[in-house]
């Protein structure tokens, strides 16, 4: 049977590296706390399941991510449990290793990060440190896999010798009056609830003092739990909690003391970087520019390569019209569906990828923490939390992991809230959309605006549905700001990359299945069709008789008063299961047509239905726009929305309320342009 | 004196803690003897950043104002 090995420490320490390290996998690595909110399984040797967990200060969960890493160490038992520490905030590391310890369980220690420690002149007499921790202690630079086979071999050395680190669970004493209580508790506990986590009735005992609230909960529905809630009451002062936390910190004092020396003066790069960051005036504005300018430098850097890409395309387009015989199915195949409509898709690759470049290197900065400490101030004002403007700001990447990071956020009002107004901000897959049709409305120089501007919007709707969410629907009380500013870091090219890779093979996964099946099935649908001649289904038929269309024209009546043809209808439909099929199903539809200047300008001329002025077409094409930013962002999304919520309910208002916000702005839209006049 | 009164960039100790933040603010290092010190406020006023046993530590005022303090 496969041995568990568990990674546990407090946020941002570095598990994910180690584990990625251990394992070979690519785990999400970030600098800022609360990145992996799930457990993740990876192997070591064969003969090991590595699981990396989510960080944690203390046993006692206060978020769902918090719970998860808890619930695993506590119950399910892993055979080693790996600490990782951070060797630059080694003191306060220490203080969930004293927990661990009381579990009384194997353990070994890493003590990651070590190369910052160094910078820092931090001196660590590691040996010491095992002998005082009682347990084995290996340093690490995770990032750069230093020390990582050490960590492997003693690893195999623990299961190898069969003496699992047993004697690093040599318990921790307190004192005496605590020790008192301590064994009255675990009498008790013996006489009234002998089966209550009888293998750690010590720990059963230490958390029934501290008032844990999960292990209370626990307790509470075991037989007789609740006579033992009450007679620990009788002698316990309601204090133990402070005096365990503070006998533990003079025990882990007294160990730095004697381990640990660093330069109390040193100012870090850190510390000058915040002072510029976290500027009384300058905070703000710079906040702006660094959110400006990560747009800008998304679009300048990809443009040329979006270029090359469709010029490449239209070459081999032409090439295949040349060569290949023009009334074969497969030529259609190919010209239509795959050049024209998964080609339109294909040409905002660079763009995408840039995205999520420029998001991986802001994550890895450690500028994120930063941004909420700026902004919770305002997040407040809303209802919300600091934590929950960090997984809007990943919402401009995609919305999915946006609202799988909610889980740590605390309190659970605060937490649907994020979940439900995170599909207003933009993410990747709409930007195509807007890219296309974006210079259409007040002409080519200014469709940064345009884009700039939808941005925006979704922003103010996102604020606005969360003051209606948190007033109306999830009142409560916002949970306490407690969030570490951890160091920033010189992201680097390995780390950025991959991150950006992670993120871009979930894309290419995306283009390779979802897209590419779409976009064949729509060309299926479209080269079928009713022959006007003999009222049956035929292969090859006129566009306009298409299945395609007949599905256009079928939900078309819905956007009638939007004066949206059926085109457009096509592109919103088939948009619901990924964003960026909205573009791919306009290349599809059009492929067949000239225009030199281009897919938008084809797009923007078959929009509307009949009789709309031309003059009113650039509040048609913004009040569409506005709508493909805020209807459903994709099938993923809702699916997304629905495992984190649990509820039904949730799920459909999610749905629901982005389409018919989206759709009252599209007809305000319209009438302030008028379309109707 | 509470916390959240404590001028900017004064050393100080954690004479108590209130109870309602104790379970989330004890493993953090907020425990009554240890030593404290305000660095900034956010740009908009609220939250805090405390430097707070070698870290950086950011808390509302609303929760300082439950943490008692003295100068030292
Ligand atoms: N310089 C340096 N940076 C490191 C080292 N290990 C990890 N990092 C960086 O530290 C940050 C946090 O790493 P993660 O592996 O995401 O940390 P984690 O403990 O999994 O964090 P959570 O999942 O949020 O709890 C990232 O920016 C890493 O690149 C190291 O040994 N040296
Ligand atoms: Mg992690």
């Amino acid at each position: 049977m496969s041995k568990n090995l568990a990674l546990i420490g407090n946020p941002n320490v570095g598990k994910t590296a180690v584990f990625n390290e251990l394992t070979g996998q690519t785990g999400h690595v970030a600098n800022w706390p609360g990145v992996t909110v799930e457990k993740k399984t990876g192997k070591m040797d064969k003969e090991f399941d590595v699981i990396d967990l989510p960080g944690v200060y203390s046993l006692s969960p206060s978020a769902i991510d918090e719970m998860i890493a808890r619930n695993f160490i506590v119950k399910d038992k892993p055979d080693l449990i790996v600490d990782i520490l951070d060797a630059t905030n080694l003191e306060r590391n220490l203080y969930l290793a004293f927990l661990l310890k009381e579990l009384e369980v194997p353990i070994i220690y890493v003590l990651n990060l070590m190369d910052v420690a160094k910078k820092r002149n931090i001196e660590v007499d590691v040996d010491k440190l095992a002998e005082l921790l009682g347990a084995p202690v290996i340093p690490t630079v995770a990032i750069k896999g230093e020390g990582i086979d050490a960590v492997k071999t003693k690893i195999r050395k623990i299961f190898s010798d069969g003496k699992l680190a047993q004697k690093s669970s040599i318990p921790v004493k307190y004192s005496k009056e605590i020790e008192d209580k301590i064994q009255r508790t675990e009498e008790l506990l013996k006489k009234d609830a002998p089966h209550f986590l009888s293998d750690k009735r010590r720990w059963a005992a230490i958390k029934l003092l501290e008032e844990d609230k999960e292990v209370i909960k626990e307790i509470s529905a075991s037989p007789n739990g609740i006579v033992v809630i009450e007679n620990v009451k009788r002698f316990a002062s309601g204090s133990e909690e402070f005096d365990l936390a503070g006998e533990r910190y003079n025990i882990i004092s007294e160990i730095i003391g004697q381990t640990y020396k660093r330069d109390k003066d040193m100012i870090t790069t850190s510390d000058i970087l915040d002072k510029i960051f976290l500027h009384k005036y300058f905070g703000i504005p710079i906040f702006f520019m660094i959110m400006w300018s990560m747009f800008e430098f998304t679009f300048r850097v990809s443009a040329p390569l979006g270029t090359l890409i469709e010029l490449g395309l239209g070459a081999l387009g032409d090439l295949i019209t040349i060569a290949w015989p023009e009334d074969a199915w497969y030529t259609s195949l190919v010209l239509d569906g795959i050049i024209g409509g998964f080609g339109a898709v294909i040409g905002f690759v660079p763009l995408i990828f840039t995205m999520f470049l420029v998001l991986s290197f802001l994550e890895d900065s450690g500028y994120l923490s930063r941004a909420a400490f700026n902004m919770d101030r305002l997040m407040y004002k809303l209802g919300l939390h600091g934590r929950s403007f960090v997984s809007l700001i990943l919402g401009f990447g995609c919305n999915i992991p946006a609202v799988m990071s909610c889980r740590a956020i605390e309190s659970e009002e605060d937490r649907l809230t994020t979940i439900l107004v995170n599909q207003n901000i933009s993410c990747g897959a709409r930007l195509p959309v807007y890219v296309l049709l974006g210079g259409f409305i007040l002409g080519d120089g200014a469709t940064g605006t345009i884009i700039f501007s939808l941005y925006f919007l979704g922003i103010v709707i996102a604020i606005l549905m969360a003051l209606f969410f948190k007033k109306v629907i999830f009142k409560g009380e916002t949970a306490p700001f407690i969030l570490e500013l951890g160091d920033y870091r010189m992201p680097t090219v390995k780390y950025t990359g991959i991150h950006m890779w992670e993120r871009g093979r979930e894309f290419i996964k995306k283009a390779g299945l979802i897209i590419f099946t779409v976009v064949v099935l729509m060309w299926v649908l479209q080269s079928i069709g009713v022959d006007p001649d003999t009222g049956l289904l035929a292969w090859g038929t006129d566009p306009e008789n298409s299945l395609l269309a007949g599905i256009g024209h079928l939900f078309q009546p819905l956007f009638a008063p939007l004066r949206w043809s059926w085109i457009a209808a096509v592109g919103i439909v088939f948009g619901f299961l990924a964003k960026e099929v909205v573009v791919a199903a306009f290349g599809l539809i059009l492929a067949g047509e000239e225009e030199p200047e281009g897919l938008g300008k084809l797009v923007v001329g078959n929009l509307a239905v009949a009789g709309v002025a031309a003059a009113a077409m650039p509040a048609l094409v913004y009040g569409y726009l506005v709508f493909v930013l805020l209807y459903t962002p994709c099938v993923a999304h809702l699916g997304a929305v629905y495992k984190e919520t649990g509820s039904k309910k949730w799920t459909l208002v999610s749905a629901t309320y982005g389409i018919a916000i989206g759709y009252i702005l599209a007809l305000i839209i319209n009438l302030i342009g008028g379309v109707y006049f | 004196m509470k916390l959240s009164e404590l001028p900017f960039n004064t050393q100080a100790k954690i004479i108590s803690v209130d109870k309602k933040i104790i379970s989330r603010v004890a493993a953090m290092g907020v425990i009554p003897g240890t030593e404290v010190k305000i660095i900034r406020a956010s740009p908009l006023g609220d939250p805090l950043e405390l430097e707070i046993k070698n870290y950086n530590l950011s808390l509302r005022k609303q929760e300082c104002k439950l943490i008692e303090v003295e100068k030292i």
